[in-house]
């Protein structure tokens, strides 16, 4: 089928136009000035230059531009457009045949793709390098700091909480129990241990050596062995550096997000993260609290029985949404309180009943 | 030269749009325009010669503006006769275009918004017609793309190493890095924008003419760097002095195939249009600061406050009008080969345009409460009716439409103020163009044309939005 039009055409080298017969078949397009020359154009190397649309012009160029333009009246327009677009192959606008839409669109699924195994695999890798040489004054600086945000915070948030000044047996309590840890292998930190009044049972380990017990906590524990096996989890946190880590690794996925939607999407970063790197985090916190409580040799089965009231607490919902960080990421619980249940050790800790009473107390009025 | 007293023409942007939407909306106006351009309507066109037949002949078609110079009366095609430079978009079409776009751009995480400004400023470039033949946007969303990902490439590990270095120094200290970036920021920013200029004008076509922005962006980034900084010192005073010395330098180095342009403004002029508005400003914030201080006491409170908005409207006002005053000037110096430009541009226009917007805006907001209001209210109703309280159900039912409310309106305002505000502006400065003078023959540029090969990477990593 042959398809004849006149339209008019630049020859990309003047803005001059000369009048010509176009004749469109179902391979090519042909071009014939009034001399009777001809140029010859296949139809996968033309372009539209817009959409069609009624009443308007049609422009063709070619996919190579070198700035040729045939340019049909906007009456032939849309009888130009049926026969361009109705051959094989069919002459589109540029990136809107079926194959660029279907190039794009796996185009920016692999990208996505990429990019989310550059946050998965990728990010943790850098994160943990930047972490290693972050300098430790800073970090201890740092440590401070978010101590005093996070304790201002949560001041807004619940009414009767306070910052609480136990006696001094109580932090030479806490000393000891640091020390006994780290008698066989000293620790990068000089710990500070903060308590706080509150209803929710939790503990949190900030960068450089900051401690935050929660006396929800302390009241469910029964004996020093639990508050170490707690302290050795939140130490593990801390040497392990995982503060900074967490820091990093939101920086770097808020960034990337940022970048990738153009600013436009603020998909919370924690939310990604939670899924994985906090997760590893508890586990080597864990880790590192069996391994020191072990050297140390105190027995683990208080900090287990306190794991289970916790998870206990958990899962009749008691708290709502106040799940305790250190608790809220693991599926598997089970296997955790069973790791320290089956833990070896039979020792106790070398504190005096004064001692552990006036840490107990440490929030009483 | 003063386009003050020029008279209005009939191609205000506002009735551009709505006679394209109420009258017929399948009117043939771009045809109106073709065959005013063309000797016979009959035959079809041969644009041999441009201005050979770009006469303004009896039937004077709907949107095209009393000539400028000669009157309509002439009839006659003539050489360097008048012209305008006329805008086709139609505001439907822009509305359907950006709501596909942002639908598309928010399921894939934004990553489509590259192809989206492609297709959105391929539909604005088609519809800037001159002499009868419309601009052509030939970027692919892939150069966005590609220019985005190398310059993403070398900022990150950049803005990662600022903070390494920013966490390290002593507390003192710790402020340097952020200055230092803040100034690189600003720097940048018009390499960027220069950069960005260059892509456009790279892939814009006319008559198969390819335009082209030469120079250099670190050099434009220098001139307007310097200038702000000038300004910033002169508290304002010397503003002109950096629009006068950017626009000159990018005119100057703005050709269309082997036609360069020139821009003739001169700081003097603009300045003492702008000493007038700076005047007025420092008299407005100096009234404004001494009322409230004498104003204390609690029965006076109302007066700064009330002053306060007035001021703001009177502010907005003035710059609003020497910004339309500096559009016009623009236009009136800026020569290209032998055709001069001009601009009946009103502030008037930009005025309805921004109360229009304003007016949706309110609307949708209203909307958009009023079905917040219905949904989630009644469900609040039965979520806490007595012996009803609170299973997780209920209280999804009341949060759901109210996040769904809440994550909507952005993306609508966005729209809206698009479709509305830069679109409606875009057209009425575009159809306040004229020109006079003789469109001869342009030739592509032969040389070597440092057309860039990605796009806008740089204007894209610092969101430099718009269009």
């Amino acid at each position: 089928m042959n398809f004849n039009v006149t339209a008019r055409y630049f020859d990309g080298k003047t803005s001059a136009a000369q009048n010509v017969t176009v004749i469109i078949d179902d391979r090519d397009v042909l071009i014939a000035d009034p001399d009777g020359e001809i140029c010859k154009i296949a139809r996968q190397d033309l372009l539209l230059c817009e959409k069609p649309e009624t009443n308007r012009p049609l422009r063709l160029r070619r996919a190579h531009d070198n700035g040729m333009r045939i340019v049909f009246d906007a009456q032939d327009a849309s009888s130009v457009a049926d026969a361009l677009r109705h051959g094989s192959p069919a002459v589109a606008v540029d990136e809107a045949s079926r194959k660029s839409m279907t190039r794009l669109i796996s185009g920016i699924v692999g990208f996505t793709v990429l990019v989310g195994l550059t946050i998965w695999l990728g990010v943790p890798v850098a994160v943990n390098i930047v972490a290693d040489h972050y300098p430790r004054q800073s970090e201890i600086a740092l440590g401070k700091a978010g101590r005093e945000q996070i304790l201002f915070a949560l001041e807004q948030l619940e009414d009767d909480f306070a910052v609480c000044t136990p006696k001094n047996a109580a932090h030479r309590a806490v000393q000891q129990i640091v020390a006994q840890l780290s008698s066989s292998k000293p620790f990068e930190y000089d710990y500070d241990v903060t308590f706080v009044r509150s209803k929710i049972p939790n503990a949190l380990a900030l960068p450089g050596g900051q401690i935050l017990v929660f006396s929800g906590l302390l009241d469910i524990m029964e004996s020093p062995e639990a508050f170490t096996g707690v302290l050795a989890h939140e130490i593990g946190h801390s040497e392990k550096h995982h503060g900074l880590r967490n820091m990093f690794s939101n920086i770097a996925v808020t960034q990337l997000i940022r970048l990738i939607s153009g600013g436009s999407a603020t998909v919370p970063a924690e939310f990604i993260l939670q899924q994985g790197y906090t997760r590893d985090m508890e586990r080597e916190a864990d880790q590192f609290a069996l391994e020191t409580m072990e050297r140390a040799n105190i027995r683990m089965t208080d900090t287990a029985v306190l794991f289970g009231k916790l998870n206990k607490t958990l899962k009749d919902g008691a708290h709502g949404l106040d799940l305790p960080e250190m608790f809220s990421s693991h599926p598997d619980m089970e296997a955790r309180i069973a790791q320290f249940e089956n833990a070896p050790s039979t020792g106790a800790v070398d504190i005096s009943d004064q001692g552990w009473q006036a840490l107990k107390s440490a929030c009483d009025e | 030269m003063s386009t003050e007293n020029t008279e209005p023409r009939n191609d205000d942007p506002n009735k551009l749009l709505s006679e394209n939407s109420t009258s017929e909306p399948t009117a043939n106006i771009y045809d109106d325009v073709t065959s005013q351009n063309t000797a016979s309507s009959q035959d079809h066109p041969v644009y041999m010669e441009g201005p050979t037949t770009s006469g303004t002949g009896g039937n004077e078609p709907p949107h095209t503006g009393q000539p400028w110079g000669n009157g309509p009366s002439d009839g006659a095609p003539s050489h360097g006769q008048p012209g305008d430079i006329s805008y086709f978009g139609r505001w439907q079409d822009v509305l359907k275009l950006c709501c596909w776009n942002t639908l598309w751009t928010i399921l894939t995480l934004g990553i489509f918004r590259f192809w989206a400004k492609t297709r959105m400023r391929r539909y604005i470039w088609s519809n800037i017609v001159i002499d009868g033949d419309a601009l052509e946007y030939t970027g692919r969303g892939l150069e966005l793309f590609l220019g985005f990902v190398i310059v993403t490439l070398i900022l990150v590990p950049v803005i990662l190493a600022f903070n390494f270095i920013g966490s390290m120094l002593p507390a003192h200290l710790m402020m340097l890095p952020m200055i230092f970036t803040y100034i690189a920021v600003a720097f940048l920013f018009f390499v960027a924008t220069y950069r960005a200029t260059r892509y456009r004008y790279s892939r814009t076509f006319w008559r198969g003419i390819r335009a082209r922005l030469s120079g250099s962006a670190f050099k434009y980034a220098l001139i307007g760097f310097g200038t702000s900084i000038v300004t910033l010192l002169s508290l304002g005073l010397l503003a002109p002095l950096g629009f006068i010395a950017t626009t000159r330098y990018q005119t100057d180095n703005t050709w269309i195939g082997d036609t360069q342009a020139r821009f003739n403004g001169t700081f003097g002029a603009a300045f003492k249009r702008w000493f007038k508005s700076w005047a007025i400003l420092v008299l407005v914030v100096g009234s404004v600061l001494a009322l409230s201080a004498v104003a204390s006491g609690p029965s006076m409170i109302w007066l700064p406050i009330a002053a306060g908005v007035i001021a703001y409207f009177g502010v907005a006002f003035v710059f609003l009008n020497y910004n339309v005053w500096l559009f016009r000037y623009q236009a009136d110096c800026t020569e290209m080969g032998a055709i001069r430009f001009s601009s009946n541009l009103q502030t008037s226009q930009y005025i309805k345009i921004i109360l229009r917007f304003l007016g949706l805006s309110l609307l949708l907001l209203i909307v958009a409460g009023l079905l917040m209001l219905v949904f989630g209210g009644f469900a609040a109703f039965s979520a806490f009716n007595p012996g009803n309280a609170g299973s997780p159900q209920q209280i999804a039912s009341v949060f759901i439409p109210i996040v769904i409310v809440m994550l909507l309106i952005g993306p609508l305002l966005s729209i809206v103020g698009f479709t509305f505000m830069i679109h409606s502006m875009l057209a009425a400065d575009i159809s306040s163009l004229a020109y006079q003078g003789e469109i001869t023959d342009l030739h592509a540029n032969a040389e070597a044309q440092n057309i860039p090969r990605t796009g806008e990477g740089l204007a894209e990593a610092f969101d430099l939005g718009g269009i």
